[in-house]
């Protein structure tokens, strides 16, 4: 039960492919910063079969909203006070 | 401002806290400045363990903090000397910050 | 006892990245953490021996991993998806490693207590 907070891109630095090699069933994985435009890469979307959160505020600055609805990813939005509860729920919370 | 030790007539660029600041301008004479500078008389047994951690220095490249030094020595020098009511004996206000001083290390970090 | 996992997932000597993991880890191990040090991606470069970095202006960390047992840091686990990537599956490491798969390391970052990453 961990929530994998990544913040940048795979361009950037291997944050996102390493958590994604470590990830289980029942962990959570969160972009935020730069790291939200990764669900635009199609080499990665097939690696992303879980839920990913973006967060937000992060996404609409990028103007990448419209681009998002219609990938193949599983995408929920989410704002800063939601993103507080998950780090309680999650047993810990890995930055990477 | 850079605090230097005088010594054999040159100037000896020191920390704040009296440690040299490069391990290349320490010498046995040295030594005995900085052990006097700790109101130490440098006995065979204090040279064994200046020494050691002089060696624990040059090839680990990190000055030993307390525990590090005791378990290193113990595994060295056997535990009558790998513990901490022995190297307080010598060094009596801490061990590893007396010892790597006098052997001319930088000052561990969080040490006694 | 609180339990940490550091990791090591950058190449050494380009930044403090490295050596900074490491003074956490022997400052956590000296405060009582049980700390593990896991080397992957780019990470697992400080794992090679002959390494001589004061050639290039850098403070030798390296060296210091060999004197980890001292302070009771028992540990160094090694992701063996990174050795492979990089033709070091078998290669000679001069330190005591455990090379792990993935599951296992996913497994060993929900035992621990936090993670930090470098």
């Amino acid at each position: 039960m961990i929530l994998h907070h990544i913040q940048t891109t795979p361009s950037q630095s291997a944050a996102l492919t390493l958590s994604l090699r470590y990830f289980t069933p029942g962990d959570g994985l969160l972009l935020s910063g730069d790291a939200v435009a990764s669900v635009l890469d199609t080499r990665l979307q097939p690696k992303l079969t879980m839920k990913v959160l973006l967060l937000e505020s992060d996404v609409i600055a990028r103007g990448l909203t419209p681009l998002i609805c219609a990938l193949p990813v599983n995408i929920e939005l989410i704002d800063y006070p939601r993103w507080v509860e998950l780090s309680l729920h999650y047993k810990k919370v890995i930055t990477w | 401002m850079v605090e230097v030790i005088a010594f054999a007539g040159n100037e000896i660029p020191v920390d704040k806290n009296g440690y040299l600041l490069s391990v290349d301008d320490w010498s046995p004479e040295l030594a005995l400045v900085l052990a006097r500078g700790e109101n130490i008389e440098l006995t065979d047994a204090h040279w064994e363990v200046v020494n050691f951690v002089r060696d624990f220095y040059l090839e680990y490249k990190t000055s030993p903090a307390i525990r590090a030094l005791v378990k290193a020595m113990g595994q060295k020098l056997g535990d009558e000397k790998g513990n901490s009511k022995y190297l307080y004996t010598l060094f009596p206000i801490g061990p590893a910050k007396q010892a790597t001083k006098i052997a001319g290390l930088p000052k561990p970090a969080k040490c006694i | 006892m609180k339990k940490l996992c550091i990791l090591f997932s950058k190449a050494p000597h380009g930044s403090a990245s490295g050596r900074e993991a490491l003074d956490l880890a022997m400052l956590s191990a000296s405060f009582d953490f049980e700390t593990t040090l896991l080397f992957t991606d780019e990470g697992v470069l400080h794992l090679l021996g002959g390494q001589q970095p004061e050639l290039i202006g850098c403070r030798d960390y390296i060296a210091t991993f060999k004197a980890l047992e001292f302070y009771d840091i028992e540990r160094l686990l090694v992701c063996e998806t990174s050795l492979v990537e990089r033709g070091l599956e078998g290669h000679p490491f001069p330190l005591e490693l455990e090379i792990l798969s993935p599951a296992q390391i996913a497994n060993h970052l929900n035992e621990v207590d936090e993670v930090m990453v470098f």
